[in-house]
Order: structure tokens, then C-alpha cells, then sequence
């Protein structure tokens, strides 16, 4: 039975409220909802409670105009219509929502492209991926109506809606992200050395012309297309079977041929531009998947991040040395002799080979990255980089420290006092900072339940999957007493017999939970940084940890952590080993709020020496951050890093495992380095954190 | 009582094939040479295995290779007292086996066995190296020729699968990585008998998921997995099919990462 108009009335009035007035009521649309069927009825219903969720007014719009939507567009096609309001809503704001929304006819209209058209938004994690499966290189996909590269992202449209059908356009968005990888992967910034000249200057000393840039962008691409169908033919097929792609003419065609050789580089691409711009040809037509070019963001991002290696490029070589010394397969034993470092990377199959003083040596597989990142950028990488190690007594950073900070006024809550580790002393310094331990002011006390709703199936999901961990049921061989008979000890019971021997009466099996003795150890960084999705996210994660630890039985306990200077380290007591998870618990979770720095050393020794009192077999210290260590003083870059290191190293020391979940996606660079090579993971994205930890642990854990 | 095992049960014939990546070679014959156990480090499949087969051919010793499991117990390796006729026998181990007749005994993936079994192999590991057989009271002492060696694989996220100290410090440790790419496309050659340009496609394959690796996926693409892929492809199943039902579809059961994979194969083949 389809509802009423007085039903609908009040049905809408009590989710509307809010934005209802005398003047404003919904009495007009609940009349032309009547009209509906039982189920359009419901199908307008349930989207408004989606509608008013995001925005009150938006739903008052949505209901105003779905009974006149759904009269001229199937159920289907309505859902597509509120979707793009909705996506236009979070992109541009409420005018523009409620315009998509009235406008109706010009949603029909286009309604058959938008059946077509690829949204880079669903297939931004899938080209993610295949980037980094490109490219060892982290590359992030951001977007622009321009797409373009700046060789740390790639800029790809939001919309691709060049062909009539989905699989054609979803190809050009793939070819897109392809080619712009491309550029990067085939040397279009290359420099042939670090004070050559930049494409910018070079492409400045062509003759001037209007088409200058399009001319040698469209060049490029051919360029660069030809080494990307080497390099993968099967997306070069895929390409050859789209159809309406331009044809060029034959001058085009002639340098496109060159061009396509193997050979070629970005100094032919230049040559040939020259020569078109002196013969004045006119532009030819691009492909689809061409994009544009933005050399002066390229050439800037480039030079930033080849400052950056060639500091870490020395920092690796001057540890591959140590290590080489340590090992004494140096043969030079006069350690202020000058070392000679050479790269070979001339060879044609492209294996690098490092040697020191003339004798191969076997780089390790972070050098080995560091370098092939590098020559993406540089065709050769100067000698005096390599022998670098002279100059790496860099300025340290934290120098400047002391600022003076005046210490927290004197209060209640109990204080310690840690040391630190100062990489460049090589000693730790004494009492250095002042750790306080803080109460955390209770959040509402709805927070939890409401997570709980929110995230119901994977709080399902998860308590499975942990009760599997907890019921892993282990058979205990040769029990007294079993439910079953072990046939291995009564054969061995029987020839002990036979022998004379005293016949064990273990004969039987049992079926036993595996007994778990695991402690564990949140820390939650609370740095200013959090603020915003981040900190929703980790209390989100909190909620669920804590369901489904619930449900596991282990010891766990949470702290969270920040602070401002070493003079005021932080520490945030959210759940005691001791305590039990309670409604007090619950408001400290929800009271989780983001504060100041990140200084991660002296909070990991300070529950170092918490956990360090507790007795179990597995001790687990689990790290959940959004970045490097980092502090008002100078506790940042390696001063950081390394003092967070010699902390985890201590833990280590103890029996404790340090593991850290990261949403840096950066984090891959210097997590092993904090943490070991496999006491990390990255999720890639923060809407995933709250399940992912938990995954993680189960994982950690199995 | 007797010993069931053959003489040299499992000597190699013919040389098993393997390429070396470094110094393995001569560092396990030195090892060997002066009796000191050792550990492979490294992912699945990039060939410790294979390696092992290798040295027990250049060494003409027998392997005995022992697949660590969960329910491995010490007295799966040692040995036990079984019924023959109506007469106790007693039945040497594997590892007893190995002990005696100075074999090379590899405990493979020694992590999943039950702890005892590692505390077993105490005894064997350094310089006493003998074999206590708690059952009969005998304290076997070791062949001249018989060597241990165990692998590990520390890529695995687990802290209950850990090596203890006490267990890895009586090892030298050799670590093994995947292969340069063109040793594993010869491999992938040699292996299969794929021409050399399709073999270095599944190579530079197997080096796109190795970068997808901490992001979801827990493992690359082993050089296993592609001697696979080109064997399905030598018996003529179509390249992307070989692809997705040797590599993609046996990485992971993640629709996302499946879906990358998989793009990631169209591009290439």
C-alpha cells in the first residue's frame, strides 16, 4: 500500500525540520509522492535520509523535484541523477548541487554519456596501483583539467568522455596515466648532468612561435608513445583497435618515424622541433590520450627531489662503506685514503655496477632503488655525488633547540625523564626530555555505539575472523585423557609393551585452544597533523580494535602521544593493561583529540618500560602514525629518525616487537629503516584505516 | 634393531639446474667444508630449494629435504619404535637418517614446525654436532659429510614466526633475493624453453608486482610463478590467460589488487 499524503507529510516533516519554515513546507511534494507507487515511494524515501545526511537543504531540494524525475527517468536513471547532485554538491558546493538537481531536462539529455563517461574517481585506486607496478617510483594520481605530470603525481582528467562506449574511454584514462609515466620513465626532463640545462632554457633558445609548445609536446608524445609500445605492447594493441584516431600527414609521419626509433631521445625530439618551427609546419592532431605538458612544475619538482637524493645517495654510500670496512673487504686499510667510487651504467642490458677503487661491489637493494630513481631524472650521475662522503657533516638541525619554551606549569600529573639519542654525538643526551603523563578529557559517550552502527558489517566481519584466530583449535598429542585416540602413541605405547617397557597411559588426543599469551601496546599519534579525517579515522580504528581484542582475549592496552618540545613530551592513557574496556574507556576514545608535535622516541621509552613489566610471550608494540617523528625544536629529518630508531631498538632489546601502521605514503622510505623491513604497513588511504588496523593485527598475530 | 634407510637415497644423477646469483656457491662449500650449519634467508620461490638440490650434487652427498609444518614434531625427525611383524623396530627419522649416513639433511621453512623441533637441532648445529635419540638412549654422533642447513623466509608479518637467537646464531646466513632480471629471464629460459623475449616480458611481469609489494600485496611474483606461467604457455595456453591463472589470480584474492594486476598485464602482453 503506498502511503498517504498526510503519511508522506509527516513523514517528511520530521526529517526536513530543519530547513522547513510557514512559508516552506512539503506539503506540495508529499501531494505528488501520493501519486507514486509503494515502491518509488520508498526509493525517494530512503534516498532523502542519504540526501539530508550530507546536507538538510539539498534533501528539501532532492524531495521537491524527485516525484518529477521519477515520472520521466527509470528508478535507475533516478539514482544516477541524485549520485551526480550529490557529487557535484561535494565538489563545487550547494548552488551547484541544487542546480543539478532541478535541471532535470539537461540531466536527460546527457543522461546517455553519463552511462559512458569514466570517472577518474573509481578508478583512481586501480591506476594507483598500476602506476606503482610501473614504476618502482610512488607516483600519486591527483586531478586536473589539464593532465600533465609534474614527476612526483600525475594529473589525469576527472571525466574521460572521448568515445561513445565505457571500455573506450576507461582505455584512454589507462593510456593517459600510461603516458605520463612515460614521460617521466623516458627521460622528457632528463638531464644529461645536473648543471645542464633544463628543457625550459633549452626549448627558450628554439626560434619563437606561437605553436612552439604544442609543436615539441606533440613530437614528444610520438616520442615517448613509440618507447611505451615497446615497452608494452599489449597496451600498444588494445590503442591500435580503438577507433577515429587521427592520421598524420607524411611530414608528420616522417618525423614520427624517426622518432619511433629506439634510439631516440629527447635531443632528437628538440632537433625535429627546430626544424618544424623553421619550415613553419602546421600542428598536427593529437591523440586522446596526449594530455599537455607543464615542463616548468616538472623541472621544479624534479630539481627538489634530486637535492633530496644526493643527500641520501651519500648517506647510503657512506653507510655501504661502513659496512664494507666492518667487513674488511676493502682492501685499502688506510682509512683517509681517498675512496674512488664509479657507477657503470653504460652497459646495454642496464644493470648498474657500483666499484670502489676499481673492485665491483655489490650494492644493496636500497643504493640499488636510490640509483635507478635517480637516473630517471639524470643520464649520469656525477662522480663527485658518489664520493660524497667528505661532505656529509651537514648542518644537524637541531641546534637551534632550546628555544626557551617555559616547561608547563608546575601540576599534578606524574612526570618522567627520558634520554635521547643524538645520532651525531653517537651518545644520548642526559635527562633530555620531560614526559607527562596526561588524563584525556572524556568525548560524548554516543561515539562508540555510533561507530559501531556505522561500521556493522566489518565490525561483523572482524569479530569473525578474530574469533578464528582465538578458536584455532590445536590437536594436543598423546593427553592423558582426549577425545580422541592418537594412534601414533598407542602403536609406540604397543612396541614399548611388547619390549618390557611401562606402557604410557598419554594415548589420547585433545582438542585444545591454542593458548594466546600476547600483550599489546597502541601508540596513537595525536600531532597536530591528525587533525581532521585522520583523527576521526584512528578513533574510528580504536572502536573497532577494541570490539574485536574484546572478542580475541588479549592483553592490550593505548596511549596516545604528543607534545611541544622536549620540555613537554605528552602521554595520553586512553586504556591501561590493567583497566577493562568500559563505558569510561569508550569516552576517552571519543575524547581523542589532535594537539601538537610528534616526538616519538621518548614515548617509546617510556612504554617500553611499561610493558617491560608485564609477563607474556609476545609482547607487541604497535606504532599508528601519520608521518616522519617530528618537533618544534628540531627533532625532525634524521635527528628524528634516528633517535626514534635507537628508541626501537631498545624496545627490541627488551623482547618487544615494534610494528607501525602508517598513512604516509611516503612511508615506505624511511619505515624500514625506523622499524625493519617488514615491521610496517601503508595504507594507502585514511577511509581504510579504521578496518585495517585491525586486519593488521590479525595478520600480525596469526 | 636396524637401520631402514637406503644408502644414498636421493644422490643426484644429473646436475640440477641452477644460476648463481653471487658467492652462494663457495660460501656453502667453505661452510661445508668446516662443518657449520646454514640458513637461507628469502622470499618463496626465488630458489633456495633448487640451490640445495645444487650443492648436494656438486657436494655428491644425498639430500634429505624436510618440509617444515605445524605439526611436525620432534620425533617426526628423529625417529620412532613402529610394530614390524609382531617385533618393536625402531625407525630412524628423517633427520637421524641424514645424521647417519652423512647426508645434507634442509629443514625447509623451519618456522612452522613445532618449537621442540628446533631445540632438537641444537645439539646438531654446533661443535658437538650429535644427535641425542632420547627413545633408545643413543647419542648419535655425526657422519664426517653430514651438513644441516635450514631456510627461513623474514618477510613473513608474524611475530609468532620468528627465529629465536639461540637457533640463529648457529648458522651462517646466506640471503637470497629474486635474480637480476636477465639471470631470470635465462632461468625462465633454460626452465621452460620460452623464447627469450617472451621470458623477459614475464620477467619485467614479475618486477611490476615485486614494486606492488607492502602495498597490499604480502609477496611478488616468484621466479617459481613465471617458470610456471612458461611452462603453461609452452603447452600452448594463450600468454594472457597463463598470466592471470599462474601469476594474477595466484598473488592474491583481493578484487583491487587483482584488478591492477591484471591491467598491468594487459599493458605488457
Amino acid at each position: 500500500m503506498p502511503l498517504t499524503t498526510a503519511e508522506l507529510e509527516r513523514l517528511l516533516e520530521r526529517v526536513l525540520d530543519p530547513v522547513l519554515s510557514s512559508r516552506r513546507t512539503v506539503s506540495e511534494s508529499a501531494t505528488s509522492l501520493s501519486q507514486c507507487t509503494e515502491k518509488s515511494q520508498q526509493f525517494a524515501l530512503q534516498w532523502l535520509k542519504i540526501v539530508c545526511a550530507t546536507n538538510a537543504e539539498l534533501g528539501y531540494r532532492f524531495i521537491t523535484n524527485v516525484a518529477a524525475a521519477m515520472s520521466r527517468m527509470d528508478l535507475q536513471l533516478v539514482e544516477q541523477w541524485v549520485v551526480n547532485a550529490l557529487d557535484i554538491y561535494d565538489q563545487s558546493g550547494l548552488y551547484p548541487g541544487t542546480a543539478a538537481l532541478i535541471e532535470i531536462d539537461t540531466f536527460i539529455k546527457h543522461s546517455g554519456t553519463h552511462r559512458q563517461a569514466v570517472k577518474l574517481k573509481q578508478e583512481r585506486e586501480l591506476l594507483g596501483r598500476y602506476l606503482q607496478g610501473l614504476s618502482g617510483r610512488n607516483m600519486q594520481i591527483r586531478s586536473s583539467s589539464h593532465p600533465h605530470t609534474d614527476t612526483e603525481s600525475v594529473y589525469l582528467p576527472e571525466v574521460i568522455n572521448y568515445f561513445s562506449d565505457r571500455k573506450s574511454n576507461r582505455l584512454v584514462l589507462k593510456a593517459m596515466a600510461t603516458h605520463l609515466w612515460g614521460m617521466n620513465r623516458f627521460g622528457t626532463f632528463k638531464r644529461a648532468t645536473p648543471d645542464a640545462p633544463g628543457l625550459e632554457q633549452r626549448l627558450s633558445e628554439l626560434p619563437d612561435n606561437a605553436n612552439k609548445m604544442s609543436i615539441f609536446h606533440a613530437l614528444e608524445a610520438e616520442r615517448i608513445n613509440a618507447c611505451i609500445s615497446r615497452e608494452l605492447p599489449g597496451l600498444k594493441r588494445e590503442l591500435n583497435d580503438l577507433s577515429g584516431i587521427p592520421k598524420h600527414d607524411a611530414t608528420w609521419q616522417t618525423a614520427i618515424d624517426v622518432l619511433s626509433l629506439p634510439t631516440s631521445t629527447i635531443d632528437d625530439t628538440l632537433k625535429w622541433t627546430r626544424l618544424f618551427l623553421k619550415r613553419r609546419i602546421p600542428l598536427t592532431n593529437s591523440k586522446p590520450w596526449h594530455g599537455s605538458i607543464d615542463i616548468h612544475a616538472a623541472e621544479q619538482a624534479s630539481k627538489q627531489r634530486l637535492d633530496k637524493d644526493k643527500t641520501e645517495l651519500a648517506k647510503l654510500i657512506e653507510e655501504l662503506i661502513q659496512k664494507l670496512d666492518a667487513e674488511n673487504s676493502l682492501i685499502s686499510d688506510e682509512t683517509d685514503k681517498e675512496l674512488q667510487i664509479s657507477l657503470d651504467n653504460q652497459s646495454e642490458d642496464e644493470q648498474m655496477e657500483l666499484s670502489i677503487n676499481g673492485e665491483q661491489v655489490q650494492m644493496p637493494p636500497e643504493l640499488r632503488k636510490k640509483l635507478e630513481g635517480m637516473l630517471q631524472d639524470l643520464a649520469q650521475i656525477p662522480d663527485e655525488w658518489l664520493n660524497a662522503n667528505n661532505n656529509s657533516e651537514e648542518s644537524p638541525g637541531n641546534e637551534s633547540e632550546d628555544l626557551d619554551l617555559p616547561a608547563e606549569l608546575p601540576n599534578s600529573d606524574p612526570v618522567f625523564y627520558y634520554d635521547e639519542w643524538d645520532y651525531q654525538r653517537k651518545h644520548y643526551r642526559k635527562h633530555w626530555c620531560t614526559l607527562y603523563e596526561r588524563q584525556i578529557a572524556p568525548g560524548k559517550s554516543g561515539f562508540v555505539d555510533e561507530t559501531i552502527a556505522k561500521y556493522h558489517t566489518v565490525v561483523g566481519d572482524l569479530r569473525r575472523s578474530f574469533e578464528i584466530l582465538r578458536d584455532d583449535p590445536k590437536t594436543h598429542k598423546r593427553q592423558p585423557f582426549g577425545d580422541d585416540i592418537d594412534l601414533d602413541a598407542v602403536v609406540e605405547a604397543n612396541t614399548d609393551m611388547r619390549r618390557g617397557e611401562e606402557m604410557t597411559d598419554r594415548l589420547f588426543l585433545k582438542t585444545q585452544r591454542s593458548d594466546r599469551d600476547i600483550a599489546v601496546m597502541f601508540m596513537v599519534d595525536l600531532s597536530g597533523s591528525t587533525k581532521g579525517w585522520i583523527v576521526d579515522a584512528e578513533r574510528e580504528a580504536l572502536v573497532l580494535l577494541c570490539e574485536a581484542l574484546e572478542v580475541l582475549g588479549d592483553r592490550y592496552a593505548i596511549y596516545g602521544f604528543s607534545g611541544m618540545t622536549r620540555k613537554r613530551c605528552e602521554l595520553f592513557t586512553i586504556k591501561q593493561f590493567s583497566e577493562t574496556y568500559n563505558e569510561s574507556i569508550k569516552q576517552r576514545i571519543a575524547g581523542i583529540k589532535p594537539r601538537d608535535y610528534t616526538r616519538m622516541g621518548v614515548t617509546i621509552r617510556h612504554l617500553t618500560a611499561l610493558m617491560d613489566t608485564i609477563d607474556a610471550r609476545s609482547r607487541l608494540l604497535i606504532t599508528l602514525s601519520d608521518g616522519k617523528p617530528d618537533d618544534y625544536d628540531g627533532y625532525r629529518g634524521d635527528y628524528g629518525i634516528e633517535d626514534t630508531r635507537k628508541a626501537l631498538i631498545e624496545a627490541r632489546n627488551k623482547g618487544i616487537h615494534p610494528f607501525c601502521i602508517t598513512i604516509d605514503r611516503q612511508g615506505s622510505d624511511y619505515l624500514p629503516h625506523m622499524y625493519g623491513a617488514v615491521n610496517y604497513a601503508v595504507v594507502d588511504d585514511v577511509r581504510k584505516l579504521p578496518k585495517e588496523v585491525s586486519e593488521v593485527y590479525c595478520q600480525l598475530t596469526r | 634393531m636396524s637401520i631402514s634407510a637406503k644408502k644414498d637415497d636421493s644422490l643426484f644423477e644429473s646436475e640440477p639446474y641452477y644460476e648463481a646469483q653471487g658467492d652462494e656457491i663457495t660460501l656453502f662449500e667453505a661452510a661445508y667444508k668446516n662443518h657449520i650449519p646454514i640458513l637461507l634467508k628469502g622470499p618463496t620461490g626465488c630458489g633456495k630449494t633448487r640451490f640445495m638440490e645444487h650443492m648436494a650434487w656438486r657436494l655428491k652427498r644425498p639430500l634429505v629435504t624436510v618440509s617444515c609444518h605445524d605439526d611436525l614434531t620432534a620425533s617426526d625427525l628423529v625417529g620412532r619404535y613402529l610394530i614390524v611383524g609382531g617385533e618393536t623396530q625402531w625407525i630412524d627419522g628423517p633427520l637421524a637418517r641424514a645424521v647417519r649416513q652423512g647426508a645434507i639433511c634442509y629443514l625447509d621453512e623451519i618456522v612452522e614446525a613445532r618449537k621442540d623441533t628446533t631445540v632438537v637441532i641444537h645439539p646438531l648445529a654446533d661443535d658437538r654436532r650429535v644427535l641425542p635419540i632420547e627413545k633408545t638412549g643413543e647419542l648419535l654422533k655425526a657422519d664426517e659429510h653430514f651438513c644441516l642447513a635450514i631456510s627461513y623466509n623474514p618477510g613473513y608479518q608474524s611475530v609468532l614466526k620468528d627465529l629465536k637467537q639461540s637457533t640463529r646464531q648457529r648458522f651462517i646466513a646466506i640471503e637470497f633475493n629474486y635474480p637480476t632480471t636477465n639471470l631470470e629471464t635465462q632461468i625462465v629460459v633454460q626452465e621452460t624453453g620460452l623464447d627469450r623475449d617472451t621470458a623477459s616480458m614475464l620477467v619485467k611481469y614479475a618486477v611490476m608486482t615485486r614494486n606492488l609489494k607492502g602495498n597490499g600485496l604480502d609477496e611478488g611474483a616468484s621466479t617459481r610463478l613465471l617458470v610456471h606461467t612458461g611452462k603453461l604457455i609452452m603447452s600452448g595456453i594463450d600468454t594472457r590467460v597463463a598470466c592471470r591463472t599462474a601469476i594474477a589470480d595466484a598473488l592474491t584474492d583481493e578484487p583491487d589488487l587483482l584488478a591492477a594486476i591484471n591491467e598491468l598485464g594487459t599493458a605488457l602482453f
